[in-house]
């Protein structure tokens, strides 16, 4: 008796010797801070966010292992140094493929109802599961890159303890990720004390400084911003967020080489038509638009101020369109680039709880 | 073994209690669809899609969005607020569950009351169209305040044969001023399935713009966005607006 007593003891204490340096699944939620001049962040019911699964999803964000020969990650193409996007036009995937869209900053996704230009994914968690196989970029299938992962035994404990998961699969990684994703909130640049101000939003006695050094010049540029008269921009990018859910062709083009929307839907009515993108650290970001066309700032403004194609899907708030664009001159262009660089916010991008785990 | 017999009935009588209150929970309730239908004249509109004014201008739709508030029958509520957006969700407005005989008569408002209008869109919930994320290109930040009303549409003004829509049509209607208030005494409900009842109203686009005793001619009226030089072409299309949308 006693023999068998001693041998179920050892068996006990090997088991628990195998348990692995105590992981235990006890997800603590993570507090998300919400600016007060934001609006409520939506979060999914089956991806509520916890801090292993933030610390998770950062891991996951630099990891190199997500792609084929191991070379690249999503930081590759957005970047911290980059604002979270990359300076080419096309960024470049596994052995050196191209794509034919530019790179989108990763600014304030929580709030986006659609994703990518063409807003074929409709969830965050949808949007991170096409990266990793598509060939011009980390050309990887998913069994190759959660084989992968599951080699290296912090990922296995770091999935257990987000997910209570001892198996990983590509939804967790899409869940991590989303939630690193959501945490990574700009809201502190010059423009949100000026759109506070505005508001009547408290301001701290840090932001009332920032606000008494808002030149006349970004000033001005705000008001021509939202002027109807004036640079006419606010229809499409609003808010504290800075755009609105919505599609929409600019006029850059009066044929159309990209069918963008129109590609997703298979409505005619869409083609030509992209997701408005926030304007937040747009100084950045460059270069613009979907393909990347526009190298600088200076550009962009004399697209809308006479550079406007006329085409069948145009959108009917470019209401100068007929004469090419909103027709700026010198000074106003100078006034609405001064307050497009209010859009700055370094704090975010420098921000040390986004950046790698291990520099 | 009468122990154990014992612990047989005890769970039968559990089971059994459970079996009673699925069957009482299964009782639906009624409910009741609200939705608008825009038409062009007798025909359903469809957004993108050519029709022809009195003018002889061809037009295209592209967006048509506005709020109601307080729908109501008298002191009852049939929903505070409610954006219809046709692009995104087509004739549906508002389904709640009720009675239809509880709301025979309908009464609201187009537009967002004053003391809504005017608060921080980021402080409502997700689930209000109030939401800055929801209200999206329906809210202003210059104004600041909520567009009541929408159209936007493209037009083709020349007769000579070739299509080219490039004429824009941009109403938006907002400000306190244009806070409209619309009574309709008698609503009718169909039943459509089992404990779901229906009731339509009509939007006719066509009698905004060609309206017997106010018509807009879109040639010169084709933008307001409710400023302070806009004030005529504004109310004109508040008026008109509001008088093309009836009961089915």
């Amino acid at each position: 008796m006693n023999r068998l007593l001693g041998i179920l003891l050892l068996v006990l204490i090997i088991a628990f010797g195998c348990v692995k340096e105590n992981v235990i699944y006890e997800p603590t939620p993570y507090a998300l801070k919400i600016p007060a001049h934001f609006p409520a962040m939506p979060i999914p019911i089956d991806n509520p966010m916890t801090n292993e699964g933030v610390l998770l999803g950062r891991m996951l964000f630099y990891e190199k292992k997500l792609s084929l020969d191991n070379s690249i990650s999503c930081a590759s193409c957005h970047a911290p140094a980059n604002a979270f996007t990359d300076d080419a036009v096309f960024s470049q995937g596994v052995n050196g493929a191209l794509g034919n869209r530019n790179s989108m900053p990763l600014i304030n996704l929580g709030w986006q109802t659609s994703y990518f230009w063409d807003g074929r994914a409709k969830t965050l968690e949808e949007q991170i599961l096409e990266p990793v196989p598509n060939p011009v970029e980390m050309h990887q299938s998913w069994k190759d890159a959660v084989a992968k992962l599951t080699k290296e035994k912090a990922y296995t404990n770091q999935f257990y303890r987000a997910f209570g998961a001892k198996t990983i699969d590509s939804t967790l990684v899409a869940k991590a990720l989303a939630q690193f994703l959501r945490t990574m909130i700009s809201s502190t640049s010059k423009f949100d004390v000026m759109y506070k101000f505005e508001n009547g939003v408290g301001l701290t006695a840090a932001e009332i400084a920032i606000k008494n050094s808002v030149t006349p010049e970004e000033w001005a540029g705000y008001d021509s911003f939202k002027s109807l008269n004036g640079a006419d921009c606010f229809h499409c990018h609003n808010g504290p967020l800075m755009h609105v859910n919505k599609f929409s062709n600019n006029g850059l083009d009066a044929v159309f080489s990209d069918l963008g929307r129109g590609a997703i839907t298979g409505n005619s009515n869409d083609n030509g038509k992209f997701k408005v993108p926030t304007l937040r650290n747009i100084a950045l970001t460059a270069p613009y638009m979907h393909d990347g066309r526009f190298a600088t700032l200076d550009e962009v403004i004399d697209h809308y101020s006479s550079g406007v194609h006329q085409s069948a899907t145009i959108d009917p708030l470019m209401e100068f369109a007929n004469q090419g664009g909103v027709q700026l001159d010198q000074n106003q262009k100078a006034y609405l680039k001064a307050f497009l660089l209010t859009l700055t916010d370094m704090k975010f991008v420098t921000n040390p709880n986004f950046q790698p785990l291990h520099q | 073994m009468k122990q154990l017999l014992g612990f047989f009935l005890v769970v039968l009588a559990l089971f059994s209690c459970g079996k009673d209150k699925e069957n009482e929970s299964v009782i639906e309730k009624d409910k009741l669809t609200l939705q608008f239908i825009p038409f062009f004249s007798n025909d359903t509109l469809r957004l993108d899609t050519t029709y022809q004014l009195s003018s002889g201008d061809r037009i295209q739709f592209s967006d048509i969005q506005f709020f109601v508030s307080t729908c109501k029958n008298d002191s009852t509520i049939f929903t505070p607020i409610q954006l219809f957006d046709y692009r995104s969700t087509g004739f549906k407005f508002a389904t709640i569950t009720g009675k239809s005989a509880d709301f025979t008569k309908l009464s609201f408002d187009i537009g967002v009351p004053s003391n809504w209008n005017h608060a921080d869109p980021s402080l409502w919930p997700n689930s209000s169209p109030l939401n800055i994320t929801n209200a999206g290109s329906m809210y202003w930040g210059w104004n600041p305040g909520y567009i009541f009303m929408k159209i936007e549409a493209k037009a083709d003004t020349i007769s000579d044969g070739v299509d080219l829509y490039d004429h824009f049509v941009s109403y938006h209607i907002g400000t306190d001023d244009a806070f409209s208030s619309l009574d309709f005494p008698q609503i009718n409900w169909s039943p459509i399935v089992n404990h779901v009842s229906k009731s339509s109203f009509k939007f006719d686009l066509k009698t905004v713009f060609d309206n017997a005793t106010n018509p807009i001619n879109i040639r010169l009226e084709n933008t307001t966005h409710s400023g302070a030089g806009e004030a005529t072409l504004t109310e004109k299309v508040r008026a008109n607006y509001c008088s093309s949308i009836h009961p089915l």
